[in-house]
């Protein structure tokens, strides 16, 4: 059972179809005609479109997991994933939760009580606090580490509840903001402050284990050019990393991975402080689910990351040892989105009208749209992930601009001028990445208009065309439309 | 055909003329005042949306679609919004427009709830000013006024939950 949608639905659809397993979808109203559900062997109906009252009700899915027969469940990332309470349901239920244990999604899953067991465990972690009750408590403890800060929420996550603070002045307003944010958005308004790092970079490591004790890791991902604290563009491997530095990440990882007794997939984040007299390493949080840019790393590794997940909740052993892990190449992933890039890039759902999607050499689009298909309101607006990958960075980079050229949709506004943009900056293209990237380089300011007439001419030979019979393999046209007798 | 054609500020008056097909490709002679001579542009194919033009020679692959009111252009990676008047139509576009309650109404693209309230019933907005601030979708956002004008009516209180297509003020 896939206990998600869009197109991580279809990507686990994908690992069950390449391992002759038999994949069983749930649906909202919402997502009636969804790809996943076209391609699934039986398909479960849990309630109106709201993710509240269909993807996120425990219940529903198990009631439709009960009924498929279902001896294993996936839950992909966001809704339920990290949902400890959902893990345990599945465990009672009889229903592998393809994940790993509900404890370890418990312990992970609290900023708070995660960052004690990583200093117990002797991981390094940003200098910060622990639960803070009262802005007092928070003032003092500013005081003495220093700002910039951040004020983060325990529960928090996608960037919600946190806050940077540069000046004494605003901490207590952003202390109140931020935790009563994050009361009404996690039910729990816990938060803890940060010392922020001056440039950072993101930079997480992909753990795998088995239900034998076996534990690797296959590398890095960089996630650095992120807006507004969501991802953007990741990729794999990090243009900072070398053979040395990536021992040091992924020791580090599987010992954070070990003090949770980790098993199946999981990730690493760190925040990496690259300084003149060199680079500090500390670690954010610990995600106990796969990730949306997983794709990268399955492409450098040559591992499949979901089949893996499969097997392990299975209670296969690994199909490889850490010195079998070899990264080779370079693979970037932009997400594609449907927002509107002139409207602060609010979601922009709606029909889309067609849909041409880029292909050859080195692309690969992890897609739950097609063309027809009507974008909902009520999820996160993603339409694809695109990678692009090739023998070097610089040709990965050469194949993502070609392949966004070619990406073309019809009937909704995408964030790929945005992605272009991007792309062709001079510093993307060295590789001087940090969180502060669309920023620092104002990325976000709009284009400058460009006043070539060809946008009015097509639309304008497009109106004076809307008489005629459009494409080729409709009739002829009569001689009555030729000699001009038309009307709108 | 004679157009006018309207994108990001600059106004175009275009004239097209259909000349005999060549290759069975509709052939378009454009005129657009103040740029010389008219061009030959040939329609190569379309399908619903995605028209391939040559223009001396140039492919202009192009997607082209109506929304809201206005036609959206895809061209080389950006997407323009031209609007179109059709000179003998002017007066039942403009019915039109004022049945569908105009631009001078805002709403909630989708659903979310009403962090803060900007401004009044009452109050005098300009266009691009933010009347509100919607938390959606993992995110704050601050929704702009579609034009100028008084504010007529506020629909919504801080607190309040909206939907995707709820109207949340009357500018006019």
């Amino acid at each position: 059972m896939i206990a998600n949608r869009g197109e991580i639905a279809v990507r686990i659809v994908r690992a069950c179809r390449d391992l002759d397993i038999s994949p069983v979808a749930v649906y909202s109203e919402a997502d009636r005609d969804a790809l996943h559900v076209k391609l699934a062997d039986e398909a479960y109906p849990i309630g109106p479109a709201p993710a509240a009252e269909s993807y996120l009700v425990a219940d529903k899915i198990l009631d439709a997991a009960r009924k498929s027969g279902a001896e294993a469940l996936h839950p992909g990332y966001g809704f339920l994933a990290e949902n400890e309470g959902f893990a345990r349901a599945c465990r009672a239920s009889d229903v592998t939760f393809i994940g790993p244990s509900p404890e370890a999604i418990r312990l992970m899953g609290s900023k708070v009580a995660s960052r004690t067991a990583m200093v117990e465990a002797g991981v390094p972690v940003i200098p910060g606090s622990s639960s803070l009750e009262d802005p007092e408590e928070a003032l003092s403890f500013c005081r003495e580490i220093g700002y910039p800060v951040m004020i983060k929420a325990s529960a928090g996550g996608g960037g919600i509840g946190m806050r940077a603070v540069h000046d004494e002045a605003d901490l207590i307003p952003a202390f109140e903001q931020a935790r009563s944010q994050a009361r009404d958005f996690f039910n729990d308004g816990t938060v803890f402050v940060e010392k922020c790092l001056q440039r950072p970079r993101h930079i997480e490591i992909q753990i795998l284990g088995d239900r034998h004790g076996h534990r690797i890791h296959l590398g890095e991902r960089e996630c650095s050019i992120q807006r507004r604290h969501q991802k953007v563009v990741e990729e794999c491997p990090s243009p900072l990393v070398d053979e040395d530095f990536r021992r040091r990440l992924g020791e580090t990882a599987l010992k954070a991975a070990r003090a949770v007794d980790y098993f199946s997939a999981g990730t690493v984040e760190m925040l990496v402080d690259a300084r003149e007299d060199g680079r500090e390493f500390y670690f954010l949080e610990m995600n106990t689910r796969l990730q949306v840019e997983h794709p990268v790393t399955e492409i450098v590794t040559g591992v499949d990351l979901v089949q893996e997940q499969i097997r392990i909740a299975n209670g296969e052993p690994l199909s490889m040892r850490q010195e079998d892990v070899a990264m080779t190449g370079w693979a970037i992933e932009c997400r594609v989105y449907a927002e509107d890039p002139d409207n602060s890039f609010l979601p922009s759902p709606g029909q889309i009208l067609e849909l041409f999607e880029p292909s050859g050499p080195g692309i690969r689009n992890d897609s739950g749209v097609y063309s027809g298909f009507r974008v909902p309101v009520h999820y996160d607006p993603l339409i694809s992930k695109l990678i692009a990958f090739g023998r070097d960075r610089s040709q990965a980079v050469r194949r993502m601009r070609r392949a966004l050229s070619e990406y073309r949709i019809a009937g909704v506004r995408t964030n790929m001028p945005f992605l272009e943009t991007l792309l062709a900056h001079p510093a993307f293209q060295s590789g001087e990445l940090s969180t502060d990237f669309i920023d620092r380089h104002g990325l976000l300011q709009a284009e400058s208009s460009n006043s070539d007439s060809v946008p009015a001419l097509a639309a304008a030979i497009e109106r004076s065309s809307r008489h005629q019979a459009p494409p080729r393999h409709e009739a002829k046209e009569s001689g009555w439309k030729l000699s001009g007798r038309v009307r709108r | 055909m004679k157009l006018q054609a309207s994108v990001n500020g600059a106004l175009y008056s275009i004239e097209t003329q259909q000349r005999p097909n060549v290759d069975e490709a509709p052939l378009f002679e454009v005129s657009i005042s103040g740029q010389g001579p008219p061009r030959r542009v040939r329609v190569l194919s379309r399908t619903r949306h995605r028209w391939t033009l040559l223009i001396d020679n140039r492919v202009e692959d192009c997607l082209i679609y109506d929304d809201a009111g206005k036609t959206w252009v895809d061209w080389r990676g950006q997407v323009y919004p031209v609007e179109i008047t059709d000179p003998r139509q002017d007066s039942l576009h403009s019915a039109l427009a004022s049945r569908r309650g105009g631009s001078g109404s805002l709403k909630a693209q989708m659903p979310g709830k009403v962090v803060k309230v900007l401004i009044g019933q009452g109050d005098t907005v300009e266009s691009g000013q933010g009347l509100v601030i919607v938390e959606a979708m993992k995110m704050q956002n601050e929704l702009k006024a579609p034009t100028s004008g008084i504010v007529k009516t506020c629909r919504v209180v801080e607190g309040q939950n909206v939907n995707g297509g709820d109207l949340l003020f009357e500018i006019e």
